[in-house]
């Protein structure tokens, strides 16, 4: 293999290559990134057996095929700390030897042939969808997710396919967080897989242009998402989501219509004096409009007002701030509150898109 | 059938004996509570054969006149009460007239006694000629001549009283069986004269056996003197003193900190007015106040002497009289808890680990603690002065250069690390201590050396400062226990913290002493109201076996305030519907199955402590909720408020499991990395909480080292 690369470009996909490898694992070759030149473009493959990754550098000019395999995070490494316009590559054996102007890194591989295959797209996508609308929808729901759950799969975001429609649903069992995604092409009938978190920041870090349309293959156990430069591969959560249709409450009485950046800053600073033990802010919904409080016993105690829309009955309700902050922070202009009674959920709504039901907190 | 008939009264006295004379130590017990009585200040106990062939007893008291001497031995004859009010205003040790008569039934028996106003002694035998030693005749004989072989006769002896008893149960051939070998025998009895001796450190003491003398306790006015005999000096120089004088009961009890835990309860001596007693309310609340100090399975060494008014308690409970019944059990419980928690609380009890079996020296063993404390200051400061001075070598402070290689690092950093310490003793604990620390040095080390090296410089500004400047810092960390600062940690092997301390080191757990501090800390919140609780939006379902369904409902109470919700989800289903926000990153059905796990077998133990109160008679349910309802207008009830939970005992013992639980599951344990502020902000937190030398299960948190150890081990000194 012998090649001379755009060193931008290369330092792209190999930052976005080596958050793939695995940086602790008795095995090496998880480590590894696999440099594939092809005659057109230069192909950088990561995988750590259940995320893959294949990134596609067009900025490339190849002399002679080949591949070879190297340490990820070195490599990027190398990369980022040149300041080179372009770099060559050229493989001896197992070895990489990266050229700049005036540096020279020969790097010891490991034997290519030992790399597991990764997953590919194969037959046709099952739909098709912009890449800003999947990004977005991902941002509203990601963080929703659970990090660890032995008792239901939640530690993923649940995406489930009826017609041009994707639904994002994600959990953590104390707040939900769904989004819909409008799908450019859908094919077939509808679909449910459960996408595991990091696959989804994956995603999120790729940085695509908006316009960009991804195509999506929904396999028994896996899933494979494909732009034109980049093909990701991820198996599924296996297990059961929580049906969260359940949970999302059917009636409320009780709607605050208020400007999200006004809602987000009132409740962030209630929360500036919170403790671990006690981080509950209190909301007070009534004719004064809304007063966010909290009172901490050894730190003292806030109080904020927040501008409302609002005609219901006096309530007083208690949130955890973080949970709050995680959903207003994906929020638009507006925000709706829906609240029903002090030990009910309390559902944030924005747009037609965007649903976040969050449970209070019991304040003492 | 056979007749019913009255029995021949030296059969009585036989029986009677059964219950109070088991074995030769409790004829010592008797005797020497007898001459206690007799107002003697000196007893001398001797014994032959473990007690079995002569128990003789020897006082300087009051004596008996020789025509009450045949009386002594009769049974229900006493001089030390004489109307049934006296029965409750007891304030000789013994009172039942048996004691004597019962020895003098299963024994060859002689006294010989003599007041002081006489010039003649006088003796009093029984049939000892007609009855040498046991076969059955005269077994029969030795009975039906006992009232009439009664001799009393003239003879010479010093003033006081002498008992001498031989061959015990000569006569009761199944007692006798029972004795076991005289080395047995004698520990037994040398426990009695110690409980006796350990309550009368005014009157003097001697045991002998087979001529030979064991114990010699000369009067003394400290009670540590009387401990030192028995049980050693260095167990006596570190007992914290305690005096406390309240609501007409006077408490004093000398406490061992939890280091000097023993593996059995044998060690806790309960007096009340001299007596030792067993109480098994007390017993709880010593339990309870070393809770967490020491091991589930160790116990505190604990010297509680009672004084209570005589009318405030009944003696007359067991022929032994081991046992009394309060008139107000729980008050005497909580105000015992209350001052042994209060004296732990206010000690630090970090153990000394000494290479030579040095003791802990947490409070001297004579007179003002405080003045010691602060000469102990003084000289704290006065060192710490002096090593801050240190006109032979000037130090410079490198920022630790920035190497390619983590391999390179380690090998650099000793030497800096060296030219920074402050003393050369810690030069060398450093040394000695840091390969350890660079054979794991993880990556997330690389960032932290800037840091360091602000640290260092930091400390290397302030001995630049003028002397007398930094001994004033000097005594202020030292009066506000500062904890020490960020350059003199390290962690080692993810799993201690080594310190400089201003006398040494500390090495400290880094799980025991967080795991102390989120108990504390989770404690304090409980105790506050109920914690904050997140409630779940789809319910953690866990399955639970009838122990933990039961305990779900009997504790709903208990989980509400930890901030637990918990519902039926199906018959053997529980949903959890709201959790503490306190713990967030706890898998929350694992944690609630776990913890009714544990409430269930805390069930078990609740009632067993439960049967302990109902048990007393003279203490109603509800004595103790009165108690603290009229008392608490009285400082130490209200301090006891103060540190109490409010919550009956059994309540708290299982607060104190749940505390436990969460407090071990949302501490970082042994083998997590800590970066240099986790480190400081964990022990900064160590000064300002209760307990903290021991995790909430009794291990040490922290061990200390003192320079004076490692000086001697270095032969510096």
């Amino acid at each position: 293999m012998k090649c001379v690369v755009d060193r931008q470009s290369l330092y792209e996909a190999l930052a976005a290559t080596a958050s793939v490898t695995l940086t602790r694992t008795p095995k090496p070759i998880l480590q590894c990134v696999r440099v594939t030149a092809e005659k057109d473009c230069l192909i950088l493959t990561a995988y750590d057996q259940e995320v893959g990754l294949r990134y596609r550098v067009k900025q490339v000019d190849t002399t002679k095929p080949g591949e070879t395999l190297v340490q990820g995070d070195r490599f990027l490494a190398i990369v980022r700390e040149s300041s080179d316009e372009t770099m060559a590559l050229e493989s001896n054996g197992d070895q990489l030897n990266v050229r700049g102007v005036d540096s020279h890194f020969q790097m010891v591989g490991q034997n290519v042939r030992e790399f597991p295959p990764v997953p590919d797209m194969e037959g046709e996508p099952d739909f098709v969808v912009k890449s800003g609308v999947l990004v977005d929808a991902i941002g509203k729901t990601l963080f929703a997710a659970a990090r660890e759950n032995t008792r239901y799969a939640i530690n993923g975001v649940l995406w489930e396919k009826k017609g041009k429609k994707l639904l994002m649903v994600a959990t953590d069992g104390r707040r939900l967080a769904m989004c819909d995604a409008s799908l450019e092409k859908s094919v077939g009938d509808e679909a449910s897989a459960i996408v595991p978190t990091k696959a989804l920041s994956l995603i999120m870090k790729l940085h695509m242009d908006a316009d960009e349309t991804i195509e999506v293959k929904l396999r028994p156990n896996q899933i494979v998402l494909r732009t034109a430069s980049v093909t990701i591969s991820s198996v599924l959560v296996e297990g059961h989501f929580p049906k969260y249709q359940d949970v999302l409450p059917r009636e409320h009485d009780k709607t605050a219509v208020l400007k999200t950046e006004e809602f987000l800053s009132g409740v962030k600073r209630a929360a500036l004096l919170a403790t671990p033990e006690s981080k509950g802010v209190k909301i007070m919904l009534g004719k004064e409009g809304m007063i966010l409080s909290s009172r901490a016993a050894e730190q003292g105690e806030a109080t904020i007002k927040v501008p409302v829309d609002y005609k219901g009955s006096d309530i007083s309700i208690g949130f955890n701030p973080e949970f709050l902050v995680d959903a207003l922070k994906v929020c638009g202009d507006s925000t709706t509150f829906e609240l029903k009674e002090p030990a009910k959920p309390g559902v944030i709504k924005n747009g037609s898109g965007f649903q976040y039901v969050v449970m209070p907190v019991n304040l003492s | 059938m056979p007749q019913i008939r009255q029995l021949d009264p030296a059969l009585i006295n036989k029986i009677a004996a059964g219950e109070v004379i088991e074995r030769p130590a409790s004829v010592v017990k008797e005797l020497v509570e007898n001459a206690l009585d007799a107002g003697a200040t000196r007893i001398d106990v001797a014994l032959e054969e473990g007690g079995s062939t002569l128990i003789r007893v020897t006082d300087n008291g009051g004596g008996i006149p020789p025509d009450e001497l045949p009386l002594a031995v009769a049974s229900h004859a006493t001089s030390k009460i004489a109307t049934s009010d006296d029965l409750f205003r007891v304030t000789t040790l013994g009172f039942r007239g048996e004691a004597l008569a019962s020895i003098a039934s299963v024994s060859h028996f002689r006294i010989v006694s003599r007041t002081p106003d006489r010039l003649e002694a006088y003796e009093l035998l029984n049939s000892t000629e007609t009855a040498p030693t046991g076969n059955l005749r005269t077994h029969d004989s030795g009975l039906k001549t006992q009232d009439s072989g009664l001799k009393t006769s003239l003879c010479s002896a010093p003033p006081g009283t002498t008992v001498e008893i031989r061959n015990l149960f000569y006569n009761v051939p199944a007692r006798r069986k029972f004795l076991r070998h005289a080395s047995t025998e004698l520990a037994n009895v040398t426990e009695q004269v110690a409980r006796v001796a350990l309550s009368h450190p005014g009157v003097a003491f001697t045991l002998s056996h087979n001529g030979r003398q064991l114990r010699n306790l000369p009067t003394t006015t400290d009670r540590r003197t009387r401990i030192a005999d028995f049980y050693g000096p260095e167990l006596a120089a570190c007992l914290l003193p305690i005096h406390r004088d309240e609501r007409g009961l006077r408490i004093e009890a000398l406490i061992a900190p939890p280091a000097q835990s023993r593996p059995s309860s044998k060690w806790q001596y309960v007096f009340l007015n001299g007596r030792f007693i067993s109480d098994r309310r007390i017993a709880y609340a010593v339990r309870e106040a070393f809770r967490g100090l020491v091991e589930h399975d160790r116990y505190p060494v604990v010297f509680l002497f009672l004084t209570a008014p005589a009318d405030s308690f009944d003696v007359n409970v067991h022929p032994t009289k081991i046992e009394v019944r309060w008139r107000d059990a729980g008050l005497v419980q909580s105000q015992v808890l209350a001052v042994l928690r209060e004296t732990l609380l206010s000690h630090d009890l970090t153990p000394r680990l000494g290479f030579n079996a040095r003791t802990f020296t947490g409070a001297p063993p004579t007179g003002e603690r405080t003045a010691d404390e602060r000469s102990f200051e003084t000289r704290q400061a006065l060192a710490d002065y002096l090593k801050s001075v240190d006109p032979t070598q000037s130090r410079l402070n490198f920022a630790p250069p920035r190497f390619p290689s983590d391999s390179l690092r380690p090998s650099i950093r000793s030497v800096y690390r060296d030219e920074n310490v402050e003393t050369p003793t810690n030069r060398n604990v450093e040394t000695n201590e840091a390969p350890r620390d660079r054979v794991e040095d993880p990556p997330w080390r690389g960032t932290e050396g800037p840091s360091e090296a602000d640290s260092f410089s930091a400390s290397g500004l302030k001995t630049q400062d003028s002397g007398l400047k930094t001994q004033d810092s000097g005594l202020k960390a030292q009066d506000s226990g500062l904890p020490p600062q960020a350059s003199s940690l390290i962690q080692i092997h993810n799993t201690y913290i080594v310190a400089e301390t201003g006398d040494g080191i500390m090495i400290i757990d880094q799980h025991a002493l967080h795991e102390r501090i989120l108990y504390e800390r989770f404690r304090d919140r409980i105790l506050a109201g109920p914690l904050e609780s997140q409630r779940m939006l789809v319910p953690a379902t866990i399955e639970v076996s009838p122990t933990q369904a039961i305990a779900a409902t009997e504790h709903a109470e208990l989980l509400a305030r930890l901030g637990i919700e918990v519902t039926a989800f199906g018959p053997t289903t529980l949903a959890v519907q709201s959790f503490p926000t306190l713990l967030p990153n706890l898998d929350v059905a694992a944690f609630v199955s776990d913890l009714l796990e544990t409430m269930g077998e805390g069930n078990v133990e609740t009632s067993k402590s439960r049967n302990v109160e109902t048990g007393d008679r003279l203490d109603g349910g509800s004595s103790e909720a009165d108690s603290f309802g009229d008392s608490s207008g009285t400082s130490a009830l209200a301090e006891l408020r103060s540190q109490d939970s409010g919550l009956s005992l059994p309540d708290e013992t299982l607060l104190h499991k749940c505390l436990d639980m969460m407090a071990c599951k949302a501490a970082v344990k042994a083998g997590d990395p800590l970066t240099t502020d986790e480190m400081q902000a964990l022990l900064s937190q160590r000064h300002v909480t209760a307990r903290s030398s021991n995790c909430p299960h009794g291990r040490p948190t922290t061990l200390e080292l003192s320079t004076r150890d490692l000086e001697k081990q270095f032969k510096r000194i």
